[in-house]
């Protein structure tokens, strides 16, 4: 299949996938678990995409991803997408110095970047928001735990989007990227 | 000298052998009696008949109640499968009872109100925990539009943020961005509500002067065009007044927990409907 067919199939399964994550998240597990805080499976989608693509090409991704995971949410476009920037760069940075190909490197990087995420959210909520967004330790502590353990299934899943649609293999070990 | 020029001993064996059969028949007294010859036999044979008869009927047993365990396995199998599926038709009924019961109480609600209602189900809640929102069913094809009020039998949820089509999120009155007017229902004290977490609001810009006890209910004022006047929000659940404060810090507990929603209903038009007499008379 032509290259550009296949980014074309791999970006359509990855919106694909960002969609059922979403809807699981927002619909399946509140209607059979309840209210009790649900996993940050999108979350872990830009987790995948900012660890195996280089950092321009994941801060673009992550910013389509975010107009695809919006209408899940009240959280304004422009909140959404200045939280994926600096959360795209954190986990960048920290990729660069420490990464190795793999489902346990994916679960210890979902708990940090969930904690980093919870901590960019909330400080930017405290500089730009005329309302800023309380501490709520209980639901923060529950999607600190639950996250990680979905990591495994969400890294198959999106592995598998990978090797059907032939992208390149995965960065070395602490490679930058320019 | 033997004449005939035979052996006598075979001739000897021969007639024995022909006539012991003969001489036991004579000697048979009756067809019940056992010889004396017969008797140790006898006394064997019982003995290991009754060992084997033992064994057997133990083997007999242990396969028949093994037997019977396979059977009664079977069957106690059975009747849990029974059991479960009794349990499990009597948890629907009762799941069906309180659903019938809540979408009765909807109905009669909607009956008795002059208000034009939609009805709706709750889908989902927001992606981001951070942000109080909830997905219902009906849209903008069912006559939905951003601002109207969402309600239950019990009061206010929150108001209609982003409709689409077929689906609407509700900004619920919890949220940080939510804002309503209202007025505690006993000393008509006015303030407005704001979200604050996911289980409490607070009841703003009042003046310190103004008479708020724990415990009090807060109503809908009407005037925001959003809700029907008199519709309940919360119970005041904390009050503080500070000195180098203009206002009153009021906490409220919503009297709908967003949590627990499953039907709601979005008000298309609220034609004037002041609840405050029913509330007043509730309390």
């Amino acid at each position: 299949m032509p290259t550009q067919k296949l980014h074309l199939l791999n970006a359509a399964l990855l919106i694909l996938a960002t969609l059922i994550l979403c809807s699981f998240q927002t619909t399946f597990w509140y209607q059979v678990v309840g209210s009790v805080a649900a996993p940050m499976l999108w979350l872990l989608v830009f987790l995948y995409v900012t660890l195996y693509r280089k950092r321009s090409e994941a801060i673009f991704i992550n910013y389509a991803l975010a107009v695809v995971i919006s209408p899940f949410t009240s959280m304004g476009i422009g909140t959404l997408w200045m939280i994926t920037l600096f959360y795209t760069l954190a986990v960048s940075i920290v990729k660069e110095r420490v990464f190795w190909p793999g489902t346990r490197y994916f679960i210890a990087a979902s708990a940090l970047s969930t904690l980093a995420f919870h901590i960019i959210s909330w400080l930017l909520s405290r500089t730009i928001e005329a309302n800023p967004i309380g501490s709520q330790l209980g639901p923060r502590l529950l999607e600190l735990i639950f996250t990680p353990l979905w990591a495994a299934p969400v890294y198959w899943l999106f592995s598998f989007i990978d090797q059907i649609s032939e992208r390149d293999p995965l960065p070395e070990r602490g490679t930058p990227h320019t | 000298m033997n004449f005939l020029n035979f052996n006598l001993k075979k001739v000897l064996l021969f007639i024995c052998i022909i006539a012991l059969p003969l001489v036991s028949i004579n000697t048979q007294q009756g067809p019940r009696d056992t010889g004396w010859y017969n008797k140790p036999f006898s006394f064997l044979a019982g003995m290991a008949q009754g060992m084997f008869f033992s064994f057997s009927d133990g083997v007999r047993g242990t396969t028949s109640l093994y037997l019977d365990l396979i059977n009664i396995k079977r069957e106690n199998s059975k009747l849990n499968d029974q059991n479960k599926e009794l349990q499990a038709r009597l948890i629907a009924n009762e799941e069906l009872k309180k659903e019938n019961d809540r979408l009765t109480a909807l109905l009669d609600f909607k009956q008795q109100t002059k208000m034009e209602l939609v009805a709706a189900r709750v889908m989902s809640k927001d992606l981001m925990s951070d942000h109080l929102t909830i997905q219902i069913d009906k849209g903008t094809h069912h006559g939905l539009k951003a601002g109207q009020a969402v309600i239950t039998t019990e009061g206010a949820v929150g108001y209609i943020f982003r409709p689409e089509a077929f689906s609407a999120q509700v900004l619920l009155i919890t949220d940080r961005y939510s804002v309503v007017d209202g007025i505690i229902s006993r000393s008509r004290a006015r303030g407005i509500v704001e979200g604050k977490n996911q289980s409490t609001c607070a009841l703003k810009y009042v003046e310190k002067t103004e008479d708020i006890q724990v415990g009090d209910l807060v109503v809908t004022s009407g005037i925001d065009n959003i809700f029907p006047k008199g519709f309940p929000i919360a119970k005041v659940e904390l009050v503080e007044s500070k000195s180098y404060s203009v206002s009153m810090k009021v906490e409220l507990r919503p009297v709908v927990d967003p949590d627990k929603i499953e039907e709601v209903f979005v008000i298309r038009n609220a034609a004037n409907e002041d609840r405050t007499p029913r509330v007043s008379l509730n309390q």
